[in-house]
């Protein structure tokens, strides 16, 4: 189709203007990409009128989604100190996989990219994965992830209270952390129980039951 | 009793995408709402059956037509996909044979149950 006809209404009215735009990936970086669009002076309508944005988008999503690969699992290699040939071994991926990923040998698919920021967003589903998906002990493991979660969160909240002239709450997250603080040694027991009964504990993908 | 016959326009989605032209605004919500970021994958989408529980909305001329002896309608439909309520519209040019989609978004009668459930549990009972 020749393009100054409009797609839309068939007006010879066309004028194709740049427009920039960002394009963001979890875990990764934004990247900015200029796009084309056209705009008919006619019926007002908009847009990619001829497909030419696709490859530029494609393009930048694939830069974007190599470096979220590479800062996932430079996170857990670095970070959280989780050898990539155990995360290979509980999610029976082949040995060097995510060596080849992270060094941008391989290209993961877009199901290998899921995976990856499911577990970097979510690193207990490792734990889950250890335990061969056993229903109940991956209820169990999300029930300690969100415990200690909780109390990381209370304990913030202490610190900020005591720092506070006034012990009364000011604002709704306030009065839910007096409302719903459970006593320490309920919390205590519940996490010393799940470690026992499975031998699991905060990164640490190696249960020793 | 909607105006085109969405199989139709399904068809094209997937096997005439050339001719299927999403207005600007369509990527933009496509992507920052139903993260789909290229037209194939928004066309794919629809081609694939992704707009689950179609619920006819209405038909209506598009107004800005500026052939007006080319009478164009625009056909529109609310859908669901996971926990989106979404709203599409669409229309087809004789002269062009071109399907155009104007709309693609969240729809104005999404349920907000959860959302009111939240406000009302974090207020808890308190008077504000």
């Amino acid at each position: 189709m020749r393009k100054n006809i409009c797609p839309v209404c068939g007006e010879k009215s066309l004028s194709k203007h740049f427009e920039k735009q960002i394009l963001k990936e979890p875990f990764g970086r934004g990247k900015e990409i200029e796009i084309v669009e056209y705009r008919c002076n006619a019926c007002g309508s908009s847009g990619d009128f001829f497909h030419e944005n696709d490859i530029l988008i494609e393009e930048a999503l694939s830069i974007l989604k190599a470096q979220s690969v590479k800062n996932i699992l430079n996170d857990f290699s670095n970070d959280k100190k989780i050898q990539l040939s155990a995360i290979e071994r509980v999610l029976s991926l082949p040995q060097r996989t995510l060596t080849k990923w992270k060094n941008g040998a391989v290209k993961p698919s877009a199901a290998g990219v899921a995976l990856l920021k499911i577990i970097g967003l979510f690193p207990w589903i490792l734990e889950v994965a250890e335990n061969k998906f056993n229903y109940d002990i991956a209820q169990s493991i999300f029930i300690e992830s969100a415990v200690e979660t909780f109390m990381t969160y209370r304990i913030q909240e202490r610190s900020t209270q005591a720092n506070e002239a006034s012990s009364m709450p000011s604002t709704q997250t306030d009065a839910l952390t007096v409302v719903y603080s459970p006593p320490e040694p309920f919390i205590d027991s519940i996490l010393s129980s799940q470690r026992v009964e499975y031998g699991i504990g905060q990164n640490n993908i190696s249960p020793t039951a | 009793m909607p105006y085109y016959d969405y199989e139709q326009f399904k068809q094209a989605c997937e096997s005439q995408q050339d001719n299927v032209i999403p207005w600007g605004s369509v990527k933009r919500d496509a992507k920052d709402i139903f993260k789909l970021y290229t037209e194939e994958e928004l066309l794919n989408f629809i081609a694939n059956g992704g707009l689950e529980e179609l619920k006819f909305v209405n038909t209506k001329e598009w107004e800005k037509n500026p052939n007006k002896s080319n009478k164009i309608e625009v056909d529109a439909y609310e859908f669901k996909t996971l926990g989106i309520r979404g709203y599409i519209a669409f229309m087809f040019n004789k002269i062009t044979q071109k399907w155009i989609i104007k709309s693609f978004h969240m729809s104005d009668q999404s349920n907000d149950t959860m959302k009111k459930a939240f406000k009302i549990a974090f207020k808890g009972n308190r008077e504000d």
